[in-house]
């Protein structure tokens, strides 16, 4: 198992955000997490991720009990998360992005700059060749001296994907990746997802997109009101009476909408 | 003329030593700093109190230790006492506050030290401050050619700070510090341990505002709290703001451009024009009028920070599959 949540339960000055999540999830498996806004899958993202604490439950990763790690010490194990609004590292250009993404903290330590500067020069060297590949692959090859500000959204996103290819992590958490692009990214943004799973990444991933959500998961978890609803394919979930009144209904209808209005 | 050149070239020069210490908190790693002042000041007092013989009542001054160390000592324990009072703040104002907090938090230990400082005499002397320090050197050198040599002194030193902060910034570790000014939670998340980076880029920067204040001292020879305040942290942050935060050189064009050429152009004006008393706060007032319209028209200051090419060294064939870890 790669990553285990058990009874997680988080308060927001009363107001219940997440109450008694459980999730599991093997290596390599993609898991979509959907429901309607303020069901909580984003607190979900930050709790997992270690952005803030849990009132309780635990988590765990691997083989570790991460349930009080530092969000850093979580990515060093392999688990980073992406953000709502794709967040670059804007006046670091394309390439540095990639380099800060695959590096590694020991090559970073203030200490290593002046002892191995030949050993740190080798690496960085492996990993530009690597980065350029990746980033030829997002197609931004063109754009790697470019400050990533200067990025369209979409961009941005294919940024943050290639970040992620770089950082070689187990287990990515994907927290809407779709929002406020167009429809050919979205579809973009679907591939990138299976890229991701084709390196052996695990994906949780986030998404009010339900096409790209069935596209790319095996499984999918719907939350409503802070709690999980109901659990399986995105088949067993439109037929699920719950689920549908408290999410699919709604977003089936709007998908319908706009398929028609494209149409 | 040359002597006045000279005399405003090392104040200009100590003074970039403090602002290149000050980019790599600021410019590199976005710490709005506001006490690096405070570290001038502390690495200036503790080098006059280590360098100067006791404290007798006959000289009206009263301060502590007066350890009759040579000078070079003093100055490497007047810039290790200052990083040290970095360590202390910084490990206490970074562990959980963002950038706002912190420089308000920086704000208000660069004013409770100023006035801890200035009203207990015991210390360093209080208002009255400390002075009296011979030149150091004097006696090898000689009155005449010592501006000339000590200013020779204060530019070797700089030129290796500047190599040394230039070499930490194209490194992965000044990288980081950079993606970590850029967005602390990304870097976060992709394993950087933000608070860590942080106080070293802090402890750095402290220690180079010690060593400016004890090279500064070495000049004047004295320090009193009426010299570093408020006024001064509005120096070194109009400089950095106006060269480039970001860019060393920048940094030290911004410098000569505000504590050389505004300040002492300042004095040059037709007697008459301000009178003396004035002279200093319309200083001031060019320095803030000035910060404000630069942030407006160009807040990337007038050598802009540009990230490193890509530079591809040999023709290698392009790797096409990334390697995984995998899963076991």
């Amino acid at each position: 198992m790669l990553l285990e949540v058990d009874g997680l339960a988080k308060e927001f000055g009363g107001v219940h955000a997440v109450q008694d999540f459980s999730l599991s999830m093997d290596a390599g498996e993609v898991v979509g997490l959907i429901g309607p806004n303020g069901a909580g899958k984003s607190t979900v993202i930050t709790l997992v991720a270690g952005f803030t604490r849990q009132d309780k439950g635990t988590v765990r990763f691997g083989d570790t009990d991460i349930s009080h790690m530092p969000v850093h010490r979580r990515a060093r194990l392999g688990l980073v998360r992406t953000f709502q609004l794709a967040r670059v590292w804007g006046r670091l250009s394309v390439m540095e992005n990639m380099l800060v993404a695959a590096s590694s903290p020991p090559r970073e330590s203030l200490w290593r700059q002046f002892t191995a500067p030949r050993a740190q020069r080798a690496e960085e060297d492996l990993d530009r060749e690597r980065a350029r590949g990746v980033l030829a692959e997002f197609e931004l090859l063109r754009l790697k001296d470019e400050p990533a500000e200067r990025l369209s959204g979409g961009q941005k996103r294919l940024l943050e994907f290639a970040r992620i290819v770089m950082a070689q992590p187990r287990l990515v958490l994907l927290d809407e990746p779709s929002a406020s692009l167009s429809p050919a990214m979205s579809r973009r943004i679907g591939e990138s997802i299976l890229h991701l799973t084709s390196l052996g990444i695990a994906v949780l991933l986030v998404e009010h997109d339900l096409s790209l959500v069935e596209d790319t998961c095996s499984r999918i978890v719907c939350m409503a009101a802070s709690r999980v609803i109901a659990e399986g394919s995105m088949e067993s979930l439109r037929s699920n009476e719950l689920v549908v009144q408290a999410y699919l209904g709604a977003a089936l209808e709007e998908r319908d909408l706009s398929k028609a209005a494209g149409a | 003329m040359l002597a006045f050149i000279t005399v405003s070239l090392i104040l200009v020069v100590t003074n970039c030593i403090v602002a290149v210490g000050l980019n790599i908190q600021l410019g590199y790693t976005g710490m709005v700093n506001l006490m690096s002042i405070t570290c001038v000041a502390i690495g200036g007092y503790t080098t006059l109190v280590l360098a100067m013989p006791p404290a007798t009542p006959a000289t009206g001054l009263t301060y502590v230790l007066g350890l009759n160390w040579p000078f070079p000592l003093a100055v490497l324990g007047g810039t290790v006492v200052a990083g040290l009072f970095g360590l202390i703040v910084g490990s206490v104002a970074l562990r959980r506050l963002r950038a706002h907090y912190f420089a308000i938090v920086t704000f208000c230990v660069a004013e409770i030290t100023h006035q801890s400082i200035g009203n207990f005499n015991p210390l360093f002397g209080g208002f009255n401050g400390i002075y009296g320090l011979p030149q150091p050197g004097v006696d090898v050198i000689g009155y005449d050619n010592w501006n000339y040599f000590y200013l020779l002194v204060c530019f070797v030193i700089l030129a290796i700070v500047f190599v040394f902060a230039e070499y930490l910034r194209r490194r992965p570790f000044g990288r980081a510090l950079r993606a970590i000014r850029e967005d602390q939670d990304a870097a976060q998340a992709f394993g950087r341990n933000v608070y860590r980076l942080q106080l070293e880029a802090f402890v750095i920067g402290s220690l180079l505002a010690g060593l400016g204040g004890a090279m500064l001292v070495g000049f004047t020879g004295a320090l009193d709290p009426g010299s570093w305040g408020s006024p001064e942290t509005l120096v070194l942050i109009t400089a950095i703001i106006l060269g480039g935060s970001g860019n060393n050189l920048g940094v030290v064009v911004g410098m000569v451009l505000v504590a050389g050429v505004i300040t002492q152009g300042l004095t040059f004006l037709p007697a008459g024009l301000i009178s003396n008393t004035l002279l200093s706060p319309v200083e001031v007032m060019i320095y803030g009028a000035l910060l404000i319209v630069v942030l407006r028209f160009r807040p990337e200051g007038l050598l802009p920070e540009r990230p490193p090419r890509d530079v591809i060294k040999e023709p290698r064939r392009r790797l096409t599959a990334p390697h995984v870890v995998a899963e076991d």
